[in-house]
């Protein structure tokens, strides 16, 4: 039945494509984020959606998109070099046979990426994607956050559709992403115009921003719980009552702790002490390695590369025997284990390059997005910036969204994770798109001036 | 159920979000930015072009 009725939503999808092109550039985003492919069992495999519409959008946007307004920015190429340069490890990896698997997904990830500005050349395309991206991952969120609200969720525990750990169905990551988007969503409860904010706007709104709250405590992700720190943090740069934001936070957390289960606690609790916790012990423990690894391979050691280390090293192992605790040291071998941070996949995989390209793409869109929202903002006071009111909003939105990842992606390896590039290259749009509005502005100046100083008709004549 | 519940109200939204923008004249171009061509651009940009033309 659910294959069923995936399979007519995506024909649906596609068919509505057929009136504009564009619709399958929004469909890929859709297949890309839910993997419907994985949720049906026998239709949904059998037709690759994400091939489909990967091929669908990319030729509708070939061959009948006007393309008026479509620039290549500094950040595109950047990616452009980072996947040629992955491309280029993958075929020296360490480990070829696991480097090809990751690759796989990787190059469609940064292809996209790079593809998606391209094609975002209107406000209301951006806010297309921004709302199918939003509400698409917002169907693994609310059904996530039904079942912790009734009682389910836990680290490990089977919350999502698909609960094979891959792509945004890995706990860790969803938590993570589920407080990017909340700041794009209160951006729709203000400036949205396909759903016009209205009641029903802002009541879905509320549920939706409740349920991702929820995400860090469902997952027991600690990387949520500091995500959503990161996020309170950065509001209050725009909050107008900042010691009202901060009290009322304080009471809503306090308020929510007995509602918490205690599972989450001892999780949580684990947060500020490292040594009596194995993940965060082999964490240190990788990072070294990644360190000593890339001096000797400076390249990076291709995707996986991480499968060839091994060490051993010291865990405290707390015992209780009546009253008294008992620590007591033990050796510990462990070997393949996973970067879970995201700057050292890309020291590890692609060496200093690689990470320097990863860094100067992110760094950029920090500073893009800071530009944009200051200047817009000044617009905006200076009342010359009628009609584009939402831009420094969505800077700002986009720039939050970024930093929560960021900050999420220190602690797990998700350094190319399609959701993230997918905000990347609507960052680069929002930028294009600036930069096409400030050329505009330009040329109308430009005609303007030559309106007020024609060129008298006497000088046209004897210069002829 | 609540999988059913979840898949049904998002998909729902999406479907009603696509069917509106597929409507709308501003999803390919914005009149209000000059979207020609970048011929049609330059030929506008160059001082007295269109005066020229004319």
């Amino acid at each position: 039945m659910l294959d069923l009725a995936l399979f007519a939503f995506l024909i649906a999808f596609v068919a509505i494509g057929f009136r504009r092109p564009f619709v399958w550039v929004l469909a890929y985003l859709y297949v890309d984020i839910l993997a419907p492919g994985k949720m049906g069992w026998t239709l949904m495999p059998s037709i690759q959606p994400s091939l489909l519409t990967f091929i669908a959008a990319f030729a509708g946007w070939l061959l009948t998109d006007p393309k008026h307004g479509s620039r290549f920015t500094l950040r595109q190429g950047i990616m452009l070099a980072l996947l040629l340069y992955c491309m280029w490890t993958t075929g020296n990896a360490d480990f070829p046979e696991f480097a090809a698997t990751k690759w796989e997904w990787v190059w469609k990830a940064l292809f996209f990426a790079i593809f998606l500005p391209l094609t975002i050349t209107t406000r209301t395309r951006l806010e297309s994607a921004l709302l199918v991206m939003v509400l698409t991952v917002g169907a693994i969120i609310i059904s996530a956050g039904i079942k912790v609200v009734l009682g389910g969720g836990g680290y490990e525990n089977d919350l999502f559709f698909v609960n094979d750990n891959s792509g945004l169905y890995e706990s860790s990551t969803l938590a993570t992403v589920a407080v990017c988007i909340i700041p794009i969503v209160l951006w729709f409860n203000k400036y949205g115009t396909v759903f016009l904010p209205d009641w029903r706007v802002k009541l879905f709104s509320a549920g939706l921003i409740f349920a991702c709250l929820l995400m860090p405590v469902g997952t027991e992700a600690r990387t949520g719980l500091v995500c959503i720190a990161v996020l309170l943090v950065l509001a209050l740069r725009d909050v107008k009552r900042r010691l009202t934001f901060i009290v009322a936070g304080a009471t809503l957390g306090l308020v929510a702790l007995p509602f918490l289960p205690a599972s989450f606690y001892e999780r949580m609790s684990t947060l500020s002490s490292a040594d009596g916790d194995e993940s965060a012990s082999t964490r240190v423990a990788v990072w070294e390695w990644t360190i000593d690894y890339v001096a000797d391979n400076p390249t990076g050691g291709g995707f996986d590369a991480f499968r060839g280390n091994k060490f051993t090293y010291k865990m405290p192992v707390r015992e209780k025997q009546g009253n008294t605790e008992a620590v007591e040291y033990q050796e510990v071998t462990d070997e393949a284990r996973a970067y879970h941070s995201a700057v050292f996949e890309m020291l590890g995989e692609q060496g200093y390059p690689g990470l320097a390209l990863w860094l100067w793409l992110h760094a950029l869109g920090l500073w893009q997005m800071e530009r944009l929202r200051r200047r817009w903002r000044k617009r905006m006071k200076l009342g010359e910036a009628e009609g584009r009111e939402w831009i420094s909003p969505l800077a700002t939105a986009l720039q939050y969204s970024q930093i929560v990842y960021l900050v999420g992606s220190l602690f797990q390896g998700i350094a190319y994770q399609p959701f993230v590039l997918m905000i990347v290259g609507l960052q680069c749009a929002l930028w294009s798109y600036c930069k096409r509005i400030d050329s505009h502005e330009a040329r109308e100046r430009r005609a303007m001036r030559a309106a007020a100083n024609p060129i008298p008709a006497g000088d046209a004549v004897t210069a002829g | 159920m609540i999988d059913y519940f979840a898949l049904a109200l998002t998909h729902a939204l999406i479907l009603l979000a696509l069917v509106r923008n597929v409507g709308r004249a501003d999803l390919d171009h914005e009149d209000e930015l000059d979207d020609g061509p970048k011929a049609e651009r330059k030929r506008a940009d160059k001082p007295g072009g269109a005066r020229g033309d004319a």
